[in-house]
């Protein structure tokens, strides 16, 4: 009892917080077990250092300094100007004026020039933007953009499909993505984006960086995704449905990106070039195809799922990896469109 | 014992001239303080940019509030506190259901600017010093950051992380135990010999 109250007094005592009495009481414990507290008094002068140095970035200050003249909106020009103004998901109006570009309420910059990217299945494009943003577009998708004015007045793209972006740091000139009912509107960063029009969800996943995302019928909450996050907004189908009630509380999920033991993110992972699994469990591959394949695999029975396969992907198609699983230890798999059900034998 | 910081009586002289708008007061204390409050905001929030985001926004408040200000006795208490509630508002906002936790500060390994020639020690000496204080938990270590590095007092300290002073008392006192303990005290030749445990 009495070895602890003697830290408390001596940390007391260092910190400036000690009484004369608390004193006194120190005196008294240390008694005849007089020490020299010559290094801790060293050690307490001393300024600590962090290891990796904590600093704020090289341009905050500027950011700051920029603020500082501006009227009082709160944040306005380092969280929300830029945030995404993800105009969301469920009701997914907006969405239809994107990926329709020539559609009369499209905003004239993005009809005046258009540059138009598109992959077909299974193949992958590298695609560098006028900025310097780079763009690896997964299958079957498709990237718009506008020439003439891109990198100087505005940066928007229309992506229909999936695409890693890695976007140049611009302050001025916010990055802008328009993904069926999402727009993500970022600073620099880079963050995987994953829009078909087929399936459900639009998933954003982020690496490094901040975006921020809010949603049509509810600006005002904004949802923040940060490093290592995937957030996931469930797409509307059809535009005139019923008006999703205030309270809402499902409209989007955030989940954490894993990594594997060969550090792959299975959200990425479609942009390597080939595909190594090995002796991992069904379950834990399936993610990792369906970013590879843009499809969503399903298992009805748990004994398959935990079954464990090596083998690599590289131009192989979906329905040859599933043969060449089959042989390795029989299921039988179902293709309903992008939705693979995987059932036993 | 506020070994960086500056004197209270540099602070008074920026906050006597932050009161007259003047844009270079507001710079000094930005290069006094804004690496200690990001460190501190990125502790809370474990994001870069969420804490440069905080830092951001109490500079703006200092700057806007800038007469208020003046009168404060405890400018350094002011900023952290500022911090703090910046970095609640941003952990409200962004995850509803998970409070802020002290706990589970998230902190940067630490090392003092002492050579082991200096404090008159072997080096394996030093290194089993920082050992001690880089695994002691994270609130204490925070907390033994927040007297030690920025000279706050500990009612100040509980105040800043809605804890208690007698916990700031027992986490300083668990920090000065197992920092002393690394390191072998030199015992004088006293009567019997013994040593603290």
């Amino acid at each position: 009892m009495d070895s602890e109250r003697i830290w408390i007094l001596i940390a007391r005592k260092k910190a400036g917080e000690a009484s004369p009495q608390e004193l006194a009481e120190l005196e008294s414990l240390q008694g005849n077990t007089a020490y020299s507290s010559e290094i801790m008094d060293k050690i307490w002068d001393s300024p600590l250092h962090s290891f990796p140095e904590m600093k704020v970035g090289s341009g905050h200050w500027d950011r700051l300094e920029k603020r500082l003249d501006q009227p009082l909106i709160k944040k306005i020009s380092s969280g929300i100007w830029w945030a995404a103004a993800a105009c969301l998901l469920g009701i997914g109006f907006s969405w239809f004026v994107w990926i329709h570009p020539f559609d009369e309420k499209t905003d004239h910059s993005l009809t005046s020039s258009l540059n138009t990217v598109t992959t077909k299945p299974a193949s992958k494009v590298k695609q560098q933007l006028p900025d310097g943003t780079q763009v690896w577009l997964n299958g079957n998708s498709q990237l718009t953009y506008s020439t003439a004015d891109f990198g100087k007045t505005k940066r928007e793209v229309v992506l229909t499909g999936e695409a890693f972006f890695d976007v140049v740091r611009n302050e001025k000139v916010p990055f802008i993505i328009h993904a069926i009912n999402v727009n993500i509107t970022v600073k620099g960063t880079a963050f995987n984006v994953k829009a078909y029009p087929r399936q459900k969800n639009v998933e954003t996943s982020l690496i490094r960086g901040l975006i921020e995302i809010t949603t049509k019928q509810d600006p005002e909450r904004k949802i923040i995704v940060k490093p290592n996050e995937k957030i996931i907004i469930p797409e509307v189908e059809n535009e005139k449905s019923v008006p999703v009630p205030d309270n809402s509380q499902a409209l989007y999920s955030i989940a954490r990106l894993q990594k594997d033991d060969h550090q792959v993110i299975a959200e990425t992972a479609w942009m390597q070039s080939r595909l190594e699994f090995d002796n991992e469990p069904f379950e834990q591959i399936a993610p990792k195809m369906d970013s590879w394949y843009s499809v969503s695999i399903h298992f009805t029975d748990s004994a398959i799922a935990a079954r464990r396969f090596s083998f690599v992907i590289e131009k192989e198609s979906l329905q040859q990896t599933l043969e060449a699983l089959k042989l390795s230890s029989p299921f039988n798999y179902q293709i309903k469109g992008s939705e693979i059900w995987i059932s036993k034998k | 014992m506020q070994n960086n910081l500056k004197s209270v009586k540099d602070l008074k002289e920026i906050q006597r001239r932050l009161a007259m708008n003047d844009p270079a007061a507001l710079r000094q204390l930005y290069e006094i303080f804004s690496n200690k409050l990001f460190q501190f905001a990125h502790a809370l929030l474990r994001s870069r940019e969420l804490a440069e985001e905080v830092v951001e926004d109490v500079f703006i408040q200092v700057w806007k509030k800038s007469q208020r200000i003046s009168g404060l006795e405890n400018l350094s208490f002011y900023l952290y506190t500022c911090t703090r509630n910046f970095c609640y508002n941003y952990h409200r906002k962004y995850h509803r259901n998970r409070p802020l936790n002290i706990d589970e500060v998230e902190l940067p390994y630490y090392k003092i600017e002492a050579s082991a020639e200096e404090l008159m020690i072997v080096n394996d000496l030093l290194q089993q010093f920082h050992a001690a204080l880089n695994t002691l938990p994270p609130k204490c270590r925070l907390i033994f950051k927040l007297v030690k590095e920025e000279g706050l007092k500990y009612r100040e300290v509980a105040e800043l992380l809605g804890i208690s002073e007698k916990t700031v008392e027992s986490q300083m006192g668990i920090a000065f135990k197992r920092i002393s303990q690394s390191i072998p005290f030199r015992i004088n030749p006293t009567r019997d010999g013994s040593r603290i445990r």
